[in-house]
């Protein structure tokens, strides 16, 4: 157990590593931006602008909510005089909500859809777009990069500039077949795991955490598709709203699914509140920033709560779902403000939790292996109780004397034995039997023993009709029971059995009289092995829903049995 | 001879009894059925018999217990239960006769014909006893067979003499115990048994009186008969 914990640990860790080392980002150009500059209107007056900082971030936020309704230039200042002069290939990249023309030293580098002072006439442009830059462009010294602007289809508060740089030609494909990539076949993953799980849902209808997790999962599909949609597909802008939507409501359902999964799985699914929790957090952090990260660490922080209290309750299972989720927090938390990273973290998750759905379908198919030769083991029980040794041979012993003695009784006596015999081999291998079968059981072997011990034994029924079912043996155990604590050699005995019912609720009562033997100095010979034989049966048709009740009424001593019967043929 | 059938089947206990009356006739003299334990502790304690037919499973108790007392006593005892698997426990502590159920006639015959012949050669691949139970100050001590070098005869018990020097007092006769011993044990003398393994050599000692020298330095009388017998072994 515990070097298998190290296996996983050790294992995991190295993933890690491999993941945090791959080489996504590559360098992008060493240069200095500043002069960053706002001019409204169809021709730039940069001599007076609406709006000049030497700090991007700050620009591009206060640009923000000033450049909805008409055309605008910005523009900025790249000084690659400290820095050495590329030698490959560059690209100018942005992505932005609007459409554009844009300039590299008032030379035009390239479009973006059509910039335009009316909505009607704007053709949106691509929410992440690249250009060639000539080398002959990038020499030492100031360079203005300028950007004719519209944005009417842009929402307030989504940011008019994510970012702009300019990076190696080759970083996008990098970027594609390393930082973009995996994250989509993990997308993909996740796919497929819903598809899986959603499988053994269909198959396992009462496991609702199955459902859970493949809605769980179909939801990380989409949210991860609507994350790598513009780099992999791209669309123009007027789209970004449903693009962002379709992010948000499902980036904000997963950290709510993802506790709920657990609960549903350990069955703790009575504290589902405690999910409410999270919409009540998300009012407060949507306007922080990190508020995502945060948001995603509280479901994530639920679960590993959950998953914790069952790994203490359960002393150590489950530890491998444990380990799953600590790394996808710490994958999120790394991620400072982008979700993607935890892509690379949740198929660990997944591993984690198939593994020990692995280990659990295991433990079970030996639960039922066990299960199954208890059940035969019951069925030979059964059989043996009545033709053990002892019985046979002391059916037989009075047999002999009646031989000699009264051949007519000899006779009458072997067709009763023949009779119990004949019952018990047709009931040994049923899970149920209708009651009339047993209460014949139990008074042919009543039959046998007045015979034997020459007094006369009945056992009355009452209130039962002929589809009233019940494992096979069990109430003649309750009279071998009787006879082995009570001394019937003296008198003659009535047993009783009475049903009464309530829908599919049974309460099935046992009367056997008490004719207590004369206080003994020897000891008594074990035959403790009927209650368990009765406890066995019960469980293995109704569960755990079902009681016995064993008491002193009167003169009697009475078993009670409940039990609901969902099997009947009713 | 006292016989008392210890059963609680009604119509096994009828069938003892009537068997009993049948194969010993006139040897009978008087015979009792007891259906619980108890009772037949009492009964062994308070009345001398010659015989018990002991049930193993009385009304669910342990006859068992009740069979380790009685084989103490001065009787023999015969087991008649179909708790066959018991048997060889039984005689371990020394029954006469293991019957078990279902019997016939014949069978049950043969045990009390164990009870009037000493003749052991008839039974040699009886199970043999491995120990003798001795009753006293009313706790029951059990010795095994094996620690036995030789057995004195009194009036009306014996005497066990172990290899160790130490004696025990035994309510069995020597004629009702030679009939449970192994056949090692050989009954040299009217007052004397002997284990025959640990016998070294016979001496003749003057006025024709023999005595066998055992490998525990005990000497032990031999009757003139078996003397003429022993003769040939030395």
């Amino acid at each position: 157990m515990f070097n298998k914990l190290i296996t996983a640990i050790v294992i995991t860790l190295l993933l890690l590593i491999a993941v945090i080392s791959l080489p996504i980002n590559a360098e992008p150009l060493v240069a200095k931006v500043d002069n960053f500059q706002l001019s409204i209107g169809e021709v730039p007056h940069w001599d007076s602008p609406d709006l000049a900082s030497n700090n991007g971030d700050e620009f591009f936020t206060a640009i923000n909510e000033r450049t909805f309704n008409d055309v605008f230039w910005v523009r900025w200042q790249f000084d690659i005089s400290d820095g050495a002069l590329p030698e490959k290939d560059m690209v100018l990249r942005a992505r932005t909500l609007g459409a554009y023309q844009t300039f590299w030293d008032d030379k035009l580098i390239g479009s973006n859809g059509i910039a335009s002072a009316s909505k009607q006439r704007e053709v949106p442009g691509e929410i992440e777009k690249e250009f060639l830059l000539p080398n002959s462009w990038l020499t030492l010294g100031k360079h203005t990069n300028s950007f004719k602007f519209s944005s009417h289809h842009r929402q307030s508060g989504h940011p008019l500039i994510s970012w702009v740089n300019i990076n190696e030609f080759t970083s996008n494909t990098r970027y594609f077949s390393l930082g973009s990539l995996i994250p989509t076949l993990l997308v993909s993953i996740a796919l497929m795991i819903g598809v899986y799980f959603f499988t053994l849902f269909m198959s396992e209808k009462d496991n609702k955490a199955y459902l859970i997790f493949s809605i769980l999962c179909f939801d990380l599909f989409i949210f991860g598709l609507a994350l790598q949609w513009p780099h992999m597909v791209g669309y123009t802008y007027d789209w970004y709203l449903v693009n962002n939507s379709i992010g948000f409501i499902t980036g904000a359902l997963f950290p709510m699914f993802l506790p709920l999964f657990f609960l549903f799985k350990y069955q703790l699914v009575r504290y589902w509140p405690v999910i409410l929790f999270l919409p009540l957090s998300a009012t407060i952090l949507v306007n922080i920033d990190g508020g995502r990260i945060a948001y995603w660490a509280i479901g994530l922080v639920m679960s590993i709560a959950i998953v914790a209290y069952v790994v203490k309750r359960e002393r150590g299972r489950y530890w491998w779902e444990l380990l799953g989720l600590v790394i996808c927090l710490l994958g999120v938390i790394n991620g400072n403000t982008d979700l993607e990273d935890f892509f690379y973290f949740f198929p660990l998750l997944v591993l984690f939790i198939l593994v020990s759905n692995a280990i659990e379908a295991r433990q079970q198919k030996q639960a039922s292996f066990r299960f199954k030769l208890k059940s035969s083991q019951l069925e030979a029980q059964l059989l043996r109780k009545n033709i053990q040794p002892h019985f046979i041979l002391n059916s037989l012993a009075s047999l002999v004397e009646w031989v000699e003695t009264a051949p007519d009784k000899s006779v009458e006596f072997i067709s009763a034995l023949a009779d119990e015999f004949r019952l018990f081999a047709e009931v040994s291998g049923k899970e149920l039997i209708a009651i009339d079968k047993e209460v014949m059981l139990c008074r042919q072997h009543l039959a046998i023993m007045t015979f034997r011990l020459q007094r006369k034994f009945t056992l009355t029924y009452q209130g039962f009709d002929d589809r009233d079912t019940l494992p096979p043996g069990i109430i003649h155990t309750l009279i071998e029971n009787a006879f082995s604590h009570n001394d019937y050699s003296k008198t003659n005995v009535e047993f009783s059995l009475e049903k009464q019912q309530m829908g599919q609720q049974y309460c099935i009562t046992f009367n056997a009289p008490i004719v207590q033997a004369d206080e003994s100095r020897f000891e008594h010979l074990g035959t403790g092995t009927g209650l368990n034989f009765i406890h066995s049966q019960m469980t293995q048709s109704y569960g755990d829903k079902w009681q016995i009740e064993q008491n002193k009424q009167g003169e009697n001593w009475q078993t009670t049995l409940r039990y609901f019967d969902f099997k009947g043929s009713k | 001879m006292r016989v008392l059938i210890v059963e609680d089947e009604l119509t096994l206990a009828n069938r003892l009894e009537r068997l009993s009356k049948e194969i010993l006739g006139e040897q009978l003299v008087h015979i009792k059925v007891i259906d619980n334990l108890d009772d037949a502790d009492d009964y062994v304690n308070e009345f001398a018999i010659d015989l018990l037919l002991l049930d193993l499973n009385l009304k669910n108790r342990d006859g068992f217990q009740l069979l380790q007392q009685s084989v103490a006593g001065a009787f023999h005892t015969i087991v008649v239960s179909a708790n066959v698997h018991r048997a060889i426990e039984a005689f371990e502590y020394g029954v006469l006769d293991f019957v078990g159920k279902p019997f016939t006639k014949q069978r049950l015959t043969v045990a009390f014909d164990r009870f009037n012949t000493s003749d052991r050669q008839a039974d040699s691949d009886r199970v043999t006893t491995q120990f003798l139970s001795i009753k006293h100050a009313g706790q029951v001590e059990v010795v095994p067979v094996a620690d036995i070098a030789y057995i004195k005869g009194a009036s009306n018990y014996s005497e066990l003499v172990l290899k160790n020097g130490f004696t025990k007092l035994h309510s069995k006769s020597l004629t009702k115990l030679i009939a449970l011993l192994p056949l090692s044990f050989d009954r040299v003398h009217k007052s004397y048994i002997v284990d025959m393994s640990l016998a070294v050599k016979m001496e003749s000692l003057p006025g024709a009186v023999y005595q066998l020298v055992l490998s525990t330095g005990d000497n032990i009388p031999v009757s003139r008969s078996k003397a003429k017998t022993l003769r040939q072994q030395f």
